[in-house]
């Protein structure tokens, strides 16, 4: 994927080259569909709501005044857009229990590849034991490494209360990883 | 003591959270935001106006007319040429009205409403256009 800054496609977009949209969708698709599935928890429609999304934001990118970076602005909208969909749609999220989680966890074959894609599995779930805007505030901090304040601004909260959020959606996190018996992988502590 | 706590959570999570990648869209999804897109206004792309009759077109019509209009009032008995005449337009041309259509007697009622349409298709023809114009200035 070409590395150009966002501004250049976002410029070129504004010049009438539809196709520069887009490199800035391949660039934030994942994360753009990631936010919209915490949220909504079905793949269906985290689909249509992030395809909403960047029609969204190419219809108000004139207005992008490049005040915050692109994909803070872009999150943004993922996130409000979102929860629209779902008061819209009255849906409730489904989840997991953790004693579902543990007999899972226990059948579980280590080193094999299926064992590892378990537990990538159970990682997942673990995570959607987490409340709807915990997961966001932690996928925006650990996968994005987005700042406070950029998390705020997402989010419309105070900085101080994304800090809070994130300290505690921290500890119930790993407090459930550790009740599944999920340590730091092996490779992480030879890199450290 | 609970700094350390802190540093085994963070690194717990970080650790953890790096075997797991964000989620995947559907393969086209890209390809398909992008052919909804082709449906919406481009950018920096303004439809140029270029009105039915130009601005040149109407001056000429407009200078025809008031000749025509001023060769009536003022000009029409000096300046008919001799030409004219030598074709005896008036013997070979019969302009004159067939008798049927002479002897054609229409209801008072039907011309009037022949002539609300008339007025009527005007009065779109202007409006239309005013809401043609008002249009293609908001691009």
């Amino acid at each position: 994927m070409s590395q150009q800054p966002d501004q250049h496609w976002i410029d070129c977009v504004l010049a009438g080259d539809r196709l520069a949209y887009g490199m800035l969708v391949n660039r934030y698709k994942h994360m753009v569909f990631t936010l919209a599935l915490k949220i909504v928890r079905n793949r269906e429609d985290a689909e249509e709501v992030a395809q909403d999304v960047f029609l969204k934001a190419y219809t108000a990118l004139k207005t992008y005044k490049g005040e915050a970076r692109f994909s803070t602005w872009l999150y943004k909208i993922a996130y409000y857009r979102s929860l629209d969909y779902i008061k819209k749609n009255q849906r409730m999220p489904s989840t997991v229990t953790i004693d579902n989680l543990t007999s899972k966890v226990h059948s579980e074959t280590p080193g094999s590849a299926e064992g590892f894609d378990e537990r990538g599995e159970l990682i997942r779930k673990a995570m959607e034991q987490l409340s709807r805007d915990d997961q966001i505030i932690l996928t925006l901090h650990y996968y994005e490494d987005m700042a406070l304040n950029e998390i705020a601004t997402v989010m419309g909260i105070s900085s101080n209360t994304a800090k809070t959020r994130i300290f505690r959606g921290r500890q119930r996190l790993a407090g459930i990883l550790m009740e599944l018996g999920i340590e730091k992988s092996h490779s992480y502590e030879k890199a450290q | 003591m609970k700094k350390h706590n802190e540093k085994e959570q963070e690194d717990l999570i970080r650790s953890v959270l790096r075997e797991t990648n964000l989620e995947t869209p559907s393969a086209g999804f890209t390809e398909q935001l992008l052919s909804r897109i082709e449906q919406l206004p481009v950018y920096g792309y303004t439809t140029s106006y270029t009105p039915l009759i130009s601005g040149k077109a109407w001056s000429v019509i407009f200078l025809v007319m008031i000749s025509l209009s001023l060769f009536a009032v003022f000009g029409m008995k000096d300046v008919t040429p001799e030409w004219i005449s030598q074709l005896r337009l008036q013997e070979r041309l019969d302009f004159s009205l067939p008798e049927s259509v002479r002897n054609l007697n229409l209801p008072s009622a039907l011309l009037y409403g022949l002539l609300a349409v008339t007025i009527y298709i005007y009065y779109q023809v202007m409006r239309l256009n005013v809401i043609k114009n008002q249009q293609n200035q908001a691009v």
